[in-house]
Order: structure tokens, then C-alpha cells, then sequence
């Protein structure tokens, strides 16, 4: 496990207490990338992208992974590049693995952030303006706690966003909302 | 001759047994005769099979029952023939055999009478009805003051126990019931599901080349509880459960709240139909669990199949509720908060959680798991049972590695760690599935043609951490329905205390854990008479406090 470095809060300048739950350790997966199509747009992506490995899509994420034979070549980020200026893709990110679990995960552009008790709506409203997020659903069984969404998520963004939200005095913790491979 | 005792204002008929006899050994050392005496009559092969068919004796503490032709008509001659002289000599009383009509059971009559005052009876006239009927005081119950065991001063027959209860029966200002102590024949409650026999994790008799007697002991569980308690709800998380399945639709949890669309659970995966927790998605070739939604319907035919209704198979936990809590459908991806959802979701209804399944460590769902525990079944908190994996590795996956979760492994069919169940710091238990080589698991299948593991309704091949997981959920359940008011801290103690240390040469048992099988093989037998002692200590101890 990667050990977390203290750092001060942006917002209070002041040490954060070191939290008390484990990082996991991540690696990127050098054959595979993963991307968010726009609706109704999952067929030109899957065609745009079929000539440079496998193509696994995961409709109801709206997302696409393309597994190359080796490692990602200069062809398929300048694919990538060109769907997503045309407006198809919404944003490109890459595959991780869980060295513990040897398990994929995929990043999107959500984060799961739970405020500490009595922190208030205004707290997120700091938060969200600080880092400059989009705040989606609110849970429904913890109160405290919301997906946020990163609005600019291509590369390991949300990833970065998520630690660096993880380290605030305000929050009990924020991690990325991994589309997670499940071992059955 | 008919016979007859009271129950509850009812008369019992009784016939007696012409071939059977029941032997009352000395009192001083009679267990360990009786013990000797049966050996030399059943043999230790017999002895050891719970099938044996019409045992030519059974024996309990220093009574025996002898089964023989005409056993009744010269008992102390069919003591003599059949035991060793050195052993029959020892015997200090035959006693007669009756069947009672109704049910065909076997009662032993001794010459104990069991007989409850009423409380306000007094002393001296409780003395005088039994001096009377020439009885006297052979103890008193621990728990009810009440209730004594009275013996005739001297015994011709022992059937003359019979004459004597239905005299005190008589009394009925002074006494509230009077009957014989029976020895009392007791039929193990079996069920009656076709494929029953084949479903070994659940009585091992050594069909197809399994060792007998490595199972969980469901049979013996059910003389406790039959199939568990229709309050008791088991969560299936995965990807969903066949509601219409045959041998699973009756034991569908139903939301009790009027009008609520989760009726049987929640699909925390499609947005567009989220009270629907069926299988969905089927993609060529369908037995492929990553593609297709097959892999929770065989998870909940092993919790809480419908049990005893002459289809399939049967649950452990026959009698219990099911509750479908989808989240995958046709891949092997979900996105965390769905999963910790589904946890959050299901603990709100169910008392016992299955997860079939691992995943990265993730705090969300390490919160949902701490959520499950303390805010499921009222604050008691429901049961997270977790598979380790079965990734051949030496120490176990998430969930089942966090600290507030039952962690499952897998053994087969002789009782040793299946090869390919992860084991480690952390594994609580093991529960009986496939291995190489070794027998799989008889389950429900999803019930739609060409789909699922088999083409019908059943499967014969299922296995992995997966079945042994909802195999120990169904056994929670089973000891909620012994003890409803446990915590899920006392479930996972009562289900580690009185697991069996299998494979002691190679399991490396420290204090009686082992890094392969945690405390050992689930019993269900155990926990759930354990679950029932508790509650019987609970009661005393509010008792004493009044």
C-alpha cells in the first residue's frame, strides 16, 4: 500500500491529520484505454476503434475499453484525439489495476466524497468551487455523501482531484467512483 | 392391547410393539455397557451410518432398544440371545415398546412419569395424590418448578408408567399434565425434493465417491428450526436472481410496505427498470458468467432453494426469504458506489448479506459494510457473508478480507480445502463446493432455455468460493431463526465456535485457527443449537432477574 504524504489544505493552510483508511496501490494497464461516448454514438466508436485491438463496450456506462496486442501505439491516441474533437467521445482515460486484487478499474469522471460529520452544504459549495467540480447525486442512504463529477476527466484528472479532495480537514474521504471489475 | 396417554386435553393411542424391547442397563457404569452392547449388536460400520435401515438396536445413555421377532412376547430371552452373556447379565430392566398410531414412532416406556403441578397446589396435597398412586420425587426440573419426575415405589411392568400418568391425569385440580418420560423415537426431518439425494454439501453419504459425513450437517440443523424462519431474509448481491424459478418463487422476499415498487429487491444497474433483479443480459456462449446474468440464481438456490416441495432441490435454509440485489448484468464491471448501494439497500431489509463476488478494496463499500452492521435488523446488524476467491492465492480478497465480514473458503467432498480457494489472514471459514476431481454443487439454474449452466432449471456443476459463500449465509440464517435476537458479532462467534476442524494432519490448527480453513467446516447442527442454548441462558437469566 502507498503511503499518503501530509499535505496543507488549500484552504486552511493547515496540516491535514493523516487518514485513517488504506490507498490502494494502482498501475496502469499499457495495453488497454477506456472512454466515455455521447449518446447514440457507440457505434462509430466502436468502428473508429476495431482495427487496433478488442473492443469491449459497457452501454449502460456509456463507456468503451480497447485492449491493443501490445502497448498503445501513436495511431490509436491520435484516434482517440480526433473522436474526441469531433464531439464523440466525452473524455478518454485509462485502464488501472489494483495490485492488491488484481483486478481492472476503470476511471471515470466521478468522484465519491463524504463530508465529515456537521460539515454543511456550504462546505461542498467551497469544495466545489475550489476544485471546480460538478456536483451530482446526493446518496441516499448517507446523507454525507455525494458524487461529484470532474468536468475536464481525460488522462488520471479525476484521480488527481480525488487525493487531493482526500486530503481536506472536510472530508472523510474521497476516492474515485472506479467502474470496478468484479471477480465472480 | 391399546394404550393410551393425555396431551393437552388429547388422547395419544399407542399399540405395542410386538419386536421391539426396550433394556435399561445398571445405573453405576450402564452408559459404558450399553455403549459396548451396542457395538457388539450394530457393528462400528453400522454404527457410523446415519442410513442404516432398521438398526437391530439404538441406544441412548444406558437404554437400549432391541429390534428382534417377537422381542416382546420373551424380552429377557431376547436380551440373553442377542447380547454377549457378560453384557446381558448387566441388564437390570426390559421395558415394553409402543407405537404411537398417529405418527408410527417408537416410545420406550420407563418407569418415569413426568408430572406438572399446578402452582397452586399445595405441598402437602401434591404429597398426598402421590402417596396415594404409591409415587415418590425422583427430581425437578431446572426450569419450570413445577415439573417433577415421580417413580413408582415398586414396578411390576413398566407399562403400569402408562396407568399411573393417566391417573394423576385425573386429578385435575392438583395436576396440569401427567405423561410417561418416553424414551421417544426421533425422525430426523428430511425433505422431500428429488434431487435431494444428489446434493451432498448438505448429507454427505458418500454418494459418487465423497466421504461420508463431510458436510454441514443440515439435517441435523433441521430437527431445530425445519428450514428456518419465513422473517429471516438472505440478500443474494450479484447479478440477479430467476424470479420465476420454480423451486425459488415461493421464498421471494416481498416488500411488506403497500405499494412499494421494490418488491422482491432492486437492480442497482439499469436505470430504466430499477425494481426488477432478474437476469437480463444473455450473450453466446451462455454459461459464460462474465457475459451473462447467470451466476446469482445458483448463489440463491444454495441459500434458500423452496425446500420439501417434491421439486429440485432444496436451500439450506429452505424456509427463509430471498432478496434479489442486482449489480452486474452481462460484464464483470460496476461502478463502486452502485455496489455499496446495493450493500446499503439490502442491509435496510435483509438480515443476512451473500457476496458472491471480490473486488478492489474501496472505501465506499468498506463504509456500506460498516453501515450494513450497524444500522441492519434494527441496530443489530445484519450478517456479511463474503467469498474469499478462487485465485489459488494465499491470502483473501476484499470484501471478505474487511473485519466486519464473514470470510468464506471452499472445501469438497472429503473434507479438505479445495485447491483453488484463496485462503489466508482473515478467512473465517470454510462450507463444502467443487474441487478438481471432486463432486460440484446440485443448485437452481436459471429456468430459460439454452441459458445458464445447464439447460434446465438445475445444475449439478456449480462451485467456487461462490457456492460455499450463500451455503453460510443460508446457515446465519438458520441461527436467526433458532435466535432472532442476536448480534451479528454473536452469529459470526456461534458460527465460528462450532465449526469443525477438518483436515487437523495439514491444517496447521493454532488455538483452533488455521490460516487454511480459519476455525474450520461451517456445522449447521452446531450453531443452530448453540443459537437456542443462548436464547434458553437469556430467558433464565431474566427469569432470576424477576
Amino acid at each position: 500500500m502507498a503511503t499518503k504524504k501530509r499535505a496543507p489544505t488549500r484552504r486552511t493552510g493547515q496540516k491535514a491529520k493523516p487518514k485513517t483508511h488504506p490507498r490502494s496501490s494502482l498501475k496502469t494497464v499499457p495495453n488497454e484505454v477506456a472512454a466515455r461516448y455521447r449518446d447514440g454514438q457507440e457505434k462509430r466508436v466502436c468502428e473508429a476503434l476495431a482495427p487496433y485491438g478488442k473492443v469491449q463496450t459497457y452501454p449502460r456506462q456509456r463507456m468503451v475499453v480497447l485492449e491493443c496486442a501490445g502497448q498503445l501505439s501513436a495511431k490509436v491516441n491520435g484516434a482517440l484525439d480526433d473522436l474526441q474533437a469531433a464531439g464523440v467521445l466525452e473524455f478518454v482515460t485509462p485502464v488501472l489495476l489494483d495490485l492488491a486484487s488484481n483486478t481492472r478499474q476503470v476511471l471515470t469522471d466521478e468522484i465519491v466524497l463524504r463530508l465529515k460529520p456537521g460539515r454543511t452544504e456550504r462546505t461542498l459549495d467551497a469544495l466545489r468551487s475550489e476544485h471546480g467540480l460538478e456536483i451530482g447525486s446526493r446518496n441516499e442512504f448517507e446523507p454525507s455523501q455525494y458524487i461529484v463529477k470532474v468536468p475536464k476527466a481525460s488522462g488520471t484528472t479525476t484521480l488527481d482531484v480525488a487525493r487531493s479532495l482526500d486530503q481536506s480537514d472536510d472530508v472523510e474521504f474521497a476516492s474515485p467512483n472506479f467502474i470496478t471489475q468484479v471477480k465472480q | 392391547m391399546p394404550h393410551y396417554y393425555a396431551a393437552s386435553g388429547a388422547t395419544i393411542q399407542l399399540d405395542e410393539s410386538p419386536d421391539d424391547v426396550g433394556v435399561r442397563f445398571g445405573r453405576e457404569d450402564g452408559s459404558a455397557v450399553a455403549k459396548k452392547a451396542f457395538r457388539a449388536l450394530a457393528g462400528p460400520a453400522k454404527a457410523k451410518s446415519r442410513r442404516a435401515a432398521a438398526p437391530p438396536a439404538r441406544r441412548f445413555g444406558r437404554f437400549m432398544m432391541l429390534h428382534d421377532t417377537g422381542a416382546s412376547a420373551a424380552p429377557v430371552g431376547t436380551v440373553v440371545n442377542a447380547l454377549p452373556h457378560r453384557l446381558a447379565s448387566r441388564v437390570t430392566r426390559t421395558m415394553p415398546v409402543f407405537v404411537e398410531r398417529d405418527s408410527k414412532l417408537k416410545l420406550v416406556a420407563t418407569e418415569q412419569i413426568l408430572v406438572s403441578f399446578k402452582p397452586r397446589a399445595s405441598a402437602s396435597t401434591r404429597r398426598k395424590l402421590l402417596d396415594g398412586l404409591g409415587l415418590s420425587l425422583a427430581g425437578r426440573s431446572e426450569f419450570d418448578p413445577n415439573r417433577h419426575i415421580v417413580v413408582p415405589s415398586s414396578l411390576r411392568r413398566a407399562s403400569r408408567t402408562l396407568d399411573l400418568a393417566n391417573r394423576l391425569v385425573e386429578a385435575e385440580d392438583v395436576v396440569a399434565y401427567a405423561a410417561p418420560n418416553f424414551l421417544a423415537e426421533v425422525r430426523k426431518r428430511s425433505v422431500n425434493d428429488p434431487q435431494f439425494a444428489a446434493q451432498w454439501h448438505l448429507d454427505n453419504t458418500g454418494q459418487n465417491g465423497g466421504t461420508a459425513l463431510q458436510d454441514v450437517r443440515a439435517l441435523d440443523a433441521w430437527q431445530y428450526v425445519g428450514g428456518g424462519d419465513r422473517s429471516i431474509v438472505i440478500a443474494i448481491i450479484d447479478d440477479g436472481i430467476d424470479l420465476n424459478h420454480p423451486d425459488i418463487k415461493k421464498n421471494l422476499w416481498r416488500n411488506p410496505k403497500p405499494g412499494a415498487r421494490d418488491r422482491h429487491g432492486r437492480d442497482f444497474v439499469d436505470d430504466a427498470n430499477p425494481y426488477d433483479p432478474r437476469p437480463k443480459v444473455f450473450v453466446p456462449p451462455f454459461d459464460d458468467t462474465n457475459t451473462n446474468d447467470i451466476h446469482g440464481t445458483p448463489c440463491a438456490g444454495v441459500a434458500a432453494a423452496v425446500g420439501n416441495n417434491k421439486k429440485g432441490v432444496t436451500g439450506i435454509a429452505w424456509n427463509c426469504r430471498l432478496m434479489a440485489v442486482k449489480i452486474l448484468a452481462g460484464s464483470d464491471l460496476a461502478p463502486n458506489d452502485r455496489i455499496a448501494d446495493a450493500i446499503r439497500y439490502a442491509s435496510k431489509h435483509a438480515d443476512v448479506l451473500s457476496c458472491s463476488w471480490g473486488v478492489a478494496r474501496h472505501p465506499d463499500i468498506e463504509g456500506a459494510i460498516a453501515f450494513a452492521v450497524s444500522r441492519g435488523r434494527r441496530g443489530r446488524g445484519s450478517v456479511v457473508c463474503a467469498a474469499t476467491g478462487n485465485d489459488r492465492e494465499s491470502k483473501i480478497g476484499f470484501p471478505s478480507s474487511n473485519e466486519l465480514v464473514i470470510a468464506v473458503g471452499a472445501c469438497n467432498d472429503d473434507g479438505v480445502r479445495s485447491d483453488y480457494s484463496n485462503f489466508g489472514k482473515g478467512i473465517d471459514l470454510v462450507a463444502p463446493s467443487d474441487d478438481d476431481g471432486h463432486q460440484g454443487i446440485t443448485t437452481t439454474d436459471v429456468n430459460l432455455r439454452g441459458k445458464g449452466y445447464s439447460s434446465g432449471a438445475y445444475c449439478d456443476d456449480f462451485g467456487g468460493t461462490s457456492s460455499a459463500t450463500p451455503l453460510v449465509a443460508g446457515i446465519a440464517a438458520l441461527v436467526l431463526s433458532a435466535n432472532k435476537t442476536l448480534k451479528w458479532t454473536a452469529v459470526r462467534d456461534i458460527l465460528r465456535s462450532s465449526a469443525d476442524r477438518i483436515d487437523k494432519g495439514h491444517g496447521r490448527y493454532e488455538d483452533g485457527y488455521s490460516i487454511r480453513y480459519g476455525f474450520g467446516r461451517v456445522n449447521a447442527e452446531a450453531a443452530v443449537s448453540s443459537a437456542q442454548r443462548r436464547k434458553g441462558a437469556r430467558k433464565r437469566r431474566a427469569g432470576k432477574k424477576r
